[in-house]
């Protein structure tokens, strides 16, 4: 069964529904490790590039793009202000472009694995594979429920941008750039409080049902590691090793911000 | 079953308590229906028996909760859930899983039933409360009708020992509230003590053994049902009619030859692969209050969001006043309320809300108009608390208020009175005709039979049928509504 949270009997199954979670939480940690080490733009591009491709093909483009977005704002924010501080005090804020670019390389591959699990896996699966990695219920109910908010995250931000419409404060370019502040409140008090909220309610959900009461899940659909999993797990150790290659080639390894 | 004896609870960083010295029994096999206006408190006595007032909110609880004959504080919410199945007002926040099938599945599958057991269980509920065409669908996509229909399966097919249901009919269509009445008749019958928190009274007549009125905190008023046929008590605590005639076979149709109207000509749209609209007509008179009914899930929410250009249709023209106009510019003249207020509050304080809503043009006497409405609306002792920080019945009246500011020629309102008392639902419908006498279109949305009795001279029953423009005409039955004329109007 599919489970995004677009998912709907009338939409197209995508390749990575189709996946064990276990290979898309084993995706997650290989990338997440690949972003801790991995400090050259180059050798983060491969990877980049495949995950990009995998976070598309859950066939929600609209929010993977919402989310590019999202980041591609919080780099051209951050790029001012670096601007401004290599005017103000130039030996503290070093303009050098590799440096910017490799936090955001890291988000980006960050971005498409976790996207890519959020919207394609049954929560119940991931509450299972994570307990099956035998970690403390404080470490894996936290962590299904921040995955499972961010489809109620999504949802609510579409919510959010229909009420600015049916209000008469469209979000467009120009209302953006000659109202900002006006644009970030309308935008984000709902969008904050309705996270907060969305936030406490899986909580009490999870209470509620009963998650963590016992020892183990009985689900009543079992998923499988099948060939198509052995095949994303290969490619994704070579695009590691690949990566880690470019790595050594551009100058080793180091582990840190840049 | 269940017992409260003396029980005070105090929520953090609250200098009163919320509920005062309540007392109140449900035994098994028994039905009790808790009642009173909105903010009396009786959410938090539904807090205090499912245990997240103690463990969730951490609140201060003084006096005795008992379930299943044990403290509340003595075990641990997912302890007291295995006995106590909760409904929340808002289904949508007990929902933990992604589709309909998981949510159902999900409490059969941590108190390890065997699979085979929870597919069968998964089926009956899903077969009881008419969701076996939806079971593969994200919750997310729902309308708030199936959103409550899938909580309540999800809750009733644990088989619980008790059930504690908070407004559980506010977002269903009566024939699901009859069959709810048929379903929780037959538990009751099977020993299952049952709390019921609601507005509505009458669909509990022949069902609810006992009731409770609460007002600030305390129980003023127990009894049989019929404490609440007095008028007086319904009066003094803002009740609704403990008696309501359904109204939909006398509200007359909208006749789509009058001149002053909106019409949609040729309608289609689909939901994925569904259609929901094929070349449908409709008319939408302009000074009449119009219900806009049909079974959960139908599409009424949709067509509002088609008429407002929030959802592109397929197909379609919209006419205003003979003039052929974009959706997006009815949006313009429109104030759409949705069920969900959160999303639409955005300022400081309401008194922003209200002034940022009202026209531009309008710069003079823009304090009064202001105070004009928050009074109206029973707001005005708010006017500077953070819209966020009201309760569900003030946030939708401070919308309504915000909507009226915006001085429109249509409102379109999805379930105004959805959790609100009898005082506040008569406040919407009056508001409703209100708009009507001013030429606006009123467009309501709901399952309420008090509100659409209260407010409606017209309705419009989905699904529509599909239909060709030749064929439009107020003699030829093109709507696949029903439609009957109302004596009173």
């Amino acid at each position: 069964m599919q489970a995004s949270f677009a998912s709907d009997s009338t939409m197209p199954k995508s390749f990575p529904t189709t996946l064990d979670v276990r290979t898309k939480l084993f995706l997650c940690v290989l990338c997440s490790l690949s972003a801790i080490i991995l400090t050259s733009p180059l050798a983060l591009s491969p990877l980049l590039a495949a995950s990009a491709l995998y976070a598309l093909s859950t066939k929600n483009i609209k929010k993977v793009l919402t989310a590019y977005t999202v980041v591609l704002l919080m780099l051209s924010v951050s790029a001012v202000f670096i601007v401004l501080l290599d005017m103000i005090w130039p030996e503290l804020a070093q303009m050098e472009f590799r440096l910017f670019l490799t936090p955001f390389l890291r988000i980006g591959l960050m971005l498409n694995v976790v996207l890519g699990l959020a919207l394609t896996s049954r929560i119940q699966s991931l509450l299972m594979a994570l307990k099956s990695l035998r970690l403390p219920s404080l470490i894996y109910i936290p962590a299904s429920v921040m995955i499972r908010f961010i489809p109620t995250f999504f949802n609510d931000a579409k919510q959010v941008l229909q009420a600015l419409k049916i209000r008469g404060y469209p979000l467009t370019l120009r209302t953006t750039l000659l109202r900002p502040l006006h644009s970030l409140r309308v935008l984000f008090a709902p969008l904050v409080f309705r996270a907060l909220r969305s936030s406490d309610d899986l909580a009490m959900a999870a209470e509620l049902k009963g998650i963590g009461l016992t020892g183990s899940i009985v689900p009543h659909r079992r998923q499988t590691l099948r060939p198509r999993d052995m095949m994303v797990l290969a490619l994704a150790l070579g695009l590691a090793a690949v990566s880690f290659f470019i790595q050594a080639r551009c100058g080793g390894f180091s582990i840190g911000m840049h | 079953m269940i017992q409260l004896q003396n029980a005070t609870f105090t929520y953090p960083f609250h200098p009163a308590p919320a509920v005062q010295d309540v007392s109140l029994e449900v035994a098994k096999g028994e039905i009790v229906l808790l009642t009173g206006p909105s903010g009396c408190g009786k959410s938090t006595v539904v807090r205090m028996i499912n245990g997240l007032g103690l463990h969730h909110f951490r609140g201060t609880l003084t006096g005795r909760v008992l379930v299943g004959g044990r403290p509340v504080d003595q075990q641990e919410t997912s302890d007291i859930s295995t006995q106590v199945g909760t409904l929340f007002q808002d289904p949508e926040s007990q929902f933990f899983a992604l589709d309909v099938c998981d949510e159902i599945a999900m409490g059969h599958e941590w108190r390890q039933v065997p699979p085979k057991e929870t597919e069968r269980r998964i089926r009956q509920a899903a077969k009881q409360f008419g969701l076996s065409h939806i079971l593969d669908k994200s919750i997310l996509t729902l309308s708030e009708g199936q959103k409550q229909k899938v909580a309540l399966a999800s809750i009733m097919s644990l088989g619980p020992q008790a059930l504690i249901l908070d407004e559980p009919t506010a977002n269903l269509d009566p024939e699901s509230t009859e069959a709810l009445a048929q379903t929780l008749s037959e538990l009751k019958a099977k020993g299952v003590a049952i709390l019921i928190v609601d507005h509505r009274l009458y669909w509990l007549r022949h069902l609810a053994d006992r009731v409770a009125v609460m007002d600030q905190g305390r129980i003023v008023a127990q009894g049989d049902f019929k404490i609440v046929d007095n008028a007086v008590l319904r009066r003094r605590y803002g009740l609704r009619k403990s008696h309501v005639v359904d109204p939909r076979p006398e509200l007359l149709p909208p006749d789509p030859t009058i001149e002053h109207a909106i019409r949609l000509h040729n309608l289609s749209y689909s939901h994925g692969l569904h259609p929901i609209f094929e070349d449908a007509n409709l008319t939408l008179p302009l000074g009449q209050v119009i219900g806009l009914l049909g079974p959960n899930g139908v599409g009424k929410t949709t067509l509002a969001m088609l008429l407002t250009g929030l959802h592109k249709a397929k197909k379609g023209r919209l006419i205003f006043n003979g003039k052929r106009i974009k959706p997006s510019e009815l949006l313009c003249r429109s104030s759409v309320i949705l069920q969900n207020t959160d999303h639409q509050l955005h300022m400081q304080t309401a008194w922003d809300e209200v002034a940022a809503s009202l026209p531009r043009k309008q710069t003079g006497e823009k304090e009064k108009r202001v105070q004009n409405l928050l009074a109206k609306y029973n707001i005005a002792h708010l006017a500077q608390r953070h819209p966020q920080s009201l309760s569900g019945g003030e946030k939708q009246r401070l919308v309504i208020a915000c909507g009226e500011a915006k001085n429109p020629d249509v409102l379109i309102m999805d379930e105004p009175s959805s959790g609100l008392d009898g005082a506040n639902m008569r406040l919407i419908a009056d508001c409703a005709q209100d708009f009507a006498r001013r030429g606006a279109c009123v467009l309501l949305i709901s399952h309420d039979l008090e509100l659409l009795n209260s407010a409606c001279w017209y309705a419009l029953t989905l699904p529509l049928k599909s239909s060709t423009l030749k064929e439009y005409s107020y003699d030829n039955n093109v709507f696949a509504t029903e439609y009957h004329p109302r004596k009173d109007h």
